[in-house]
């Protein structure tokens, strides 16, 4: 147990810390309008406007949880050290993977509190206006959720050795181009000669796959009608195994760095 | 420094293990073959995303949803983009953004319905040469027949395909074949009367892929009937009223399948009827500027066949 209480308790203070702030609370009012403003459409028909609800809230809630997490996220290490305020941490019993895992909790519940907080406010307003409630799409917003949490991890990574703009540019970059996962694969095998291919298939691999955790095209499609447990499962684990591989060469970084 | 030294040997190791394991899983849910709730791919037909949304004038803001990903985000933008056209008037401006809304989101079934309503009738109605409008109608059932090959489990571009040469061209016989896929081919299934009163049918995975008899098989029934009444061909007026008992049969209550079934057995083979109804639909082609028919002594496909260049009238063709 005192292995993990100090991850713990640094987790919580990062929790506390971002949310006295003001950044987080100005990006969820931001969040929570663009949830709104997404739920006006043009449609007639009502199976469109559901189809298009659907859509929009599930974007939202996916840009604003990654746009936070960047935002909120390239700051924890960083921060730390440039204040000096890691100092006082690492010289009580506390090592320094134990201080990485804690800053990366604490990344984590913050990508929950804003998950929860839009997807809350998504569902009551899909209530609201359609008096419906899809299943289907707690299993989406679950995703999201898993999404921005490989995100944080490799947020956390980058900013172990890389300035926060850097950190910032990159992260969006990895998203970005994450969430054409599937299609980067795509090019790498389409391709006739061998050795094209190769670029295209390092840069999916070393990217995490966010296009797989991406449910909005079963759902719109109407190709799902229930999730089968593998089906979330095998995407969840494919990203649990990316995240720990961020979080091992962030804490391996983290151990040698000078402080 | 051992310590420090064995567990940066160990987080290195941890680290190449998951990578190496999460390597085939992400090969399993990034294939087609062995992942089927992915995706179609998009390299295969050359399907630029940020050109298709530059052109579709979505702006900054598309440009940036497109970025991370948010191809349906970026469709109903476009789809609203074109409503707001629409209403300013500016028709030709709506159809970019309809070509990349429905690029971005192919299952996007009111966009295609719309986008081919607006070529063929709005943009075909405000052409002024004959090569304007054929180009137009063209286009609109282009759109349909892509609309059916990217939703092909679906019946909706097939009744919109069906309408635009029933309505539009005035070519009945073209409307045949996509309303007997829907109704006769076994592939789609009809709705319930249950379900014919739920809301949101269209929505509902299951529901979305029957059909309503009362809109496909009427209609279906209609064509064989005004067939019937061109060609004065008795074998026509018969497949109409075995649609219409098809109809009744699917569902008992339906009042306009019983009506229009009792009304045709009765009128079948009255001459007076067949020649007004003849007269009516003359006017209705005059009025609409379709292309005019030969009533009665010719087979459907010989009235029909060589007319089928739209809804513009032989007589502004013969001008140019």
């Amino acid at each position: 147990m005192s292995l993990f209480r100090p991850i713990f308790l640094i987790a919580g203070n990062t929790v506390t810390g971002i949310l006295r702030g003001v950044v987080l609370n100005v990006l969820l009012v931001m969040a929570a309008l663009l949830i709104v403003a997404s739920m006006s459409t043009s449609a007639f028909e009502p199976a469109q406007v559901r189809r298009m609800l659907i859509d929009s809230g599930l974007a939202g809630i996916t840009i604003m949880g990654a746009v936070i997490a960047i935002l909120t996220g390239f700051t924890m290490i960083p921060n730390e050290v440039d204040n000096r305020t890691v100092y006082p941490v690492l010289s009580k019993p506390v090592q320094r993977w134990q201080f990485v895992l804690g800053k990366f909790c604490g990344a984590v519940g913050i990508n929950a509190i804003t998950v929860g907080l839009l997807s809350v406010l998504f569902f009551l307003l899909f209530w609201l206006k359609i008096k419906l409630f899809d299943t289907r799409l707690v299993m989406a917003v679950v995703m999201i959720f898993a999404m921005t949490v490989v995100l944080s991890a490799l947020i956390i990574f980058f900013s172990t050795f890389m300035s926060w703009i850097g950190t910032i540019i990159v992260s969006m970059v990895v998203w970005f181009v994450g969430s054409y996962s599937q299609f980067l694969w795509d090019l790498s095998s389409s391709h006739a000669q061998g050795i094209s291919n190769v670029p295209f298939l390092l840069v999916q691999k070393l990217l995490p796959n966010f296009q797989a955790m991406d449910l909005r095209y079963a759902i719109v499609t109407e190709n799902v009608l229930k999730f089968d447990a593998h089906q979330v499962l095998l995407p969840l684990g494919n990203s649990a195994l990316y995240m720990v591989v961020a979080l091992a060469l962030a804490t391996l970084i983290f151990n040698y760095r000078e402080l | 420094m051992r310590a420090r030294q064995r567990s940066a040997v160990v987080l290195i190791i941890l680290a190449l293990v998951c990578f190496l394991a999460h390597w085939p899983l992400d090969n399993y849910i990034c294939n087609p073959k062995t992942w089927q709730w992915r995706e179609p791919s998009r390299t295969s037909t050359g399907e630029d995303f940020f050109s298709v949304v530059l052109r579709g004038g979505g702006g900054t803001p598309a440009m940036f949803a497109m970025l991370g990903g948010q191809r349906y985000l970026v469709a109903n933008i476009l789809w609203n983009y074109a409503d707001v056209m629409f209403h300013k008037g500016k028709i030709y401006e709506m159809v970019n953004p309809f070509e990349s809304c429905v690029t971005l989101n192919p299952s996007f079934l009111e966009a295609w319905s719309v986008y081919g309503w607006h070529l063929a009738w709005n943009l075909n109605a405000d052409a002024k040469t004959y090569s304007e409008k054929y180009k137009w109608l063209r286009d609109g059932e282009k759109v349909y027949q892509r609309a059916i090959a990217a939703n092909p489990d679906k019946p909706r571009p097939l009744f919109d395909l069906a309408w635009l040469n029933l309505q539009r061209r005035g070519n009945y016989v073209e409307a045949i074949a996509p309303l007997e896929k829907v109704f006769y081919s076994g592939k789609f299934q009809p709705l319930t009367v249950d379900e014919r009163k739920k809301e949101n049918k269209d929505y509902d995975p299951e529901l979305s892929k029957k059909f309503d008899a009362s809109i496909y098989g009427l209609r279906l029934a209609y064509v064989y009937k005004k067939i019937g009444i061109i060609t004065e061909d008795q074998a026509y007026f018969q497949k109409a009223i075995d649609t219409y008992a098809k109809c009744k049969e699917i569902n008992p209550d339906d009042k306009d399948a019983i009506r229009l079934y009792d009304e045709l057995v009765q009128k079948r083979y009255d001459k007076a009827w067949i020649k007004k109804e003849q007269d009516m639909e003359a006017k209705i082609r005059e009025n609409f500027q379709m292309d005019p028919v030969h009533f009665g002594g010719k087979s459907a496909n010989e009235i029909f066949n060589g007319t089928t260049a739209g809804h513009t009238g032989l007589q502004e063709r013969d001008s140019l």
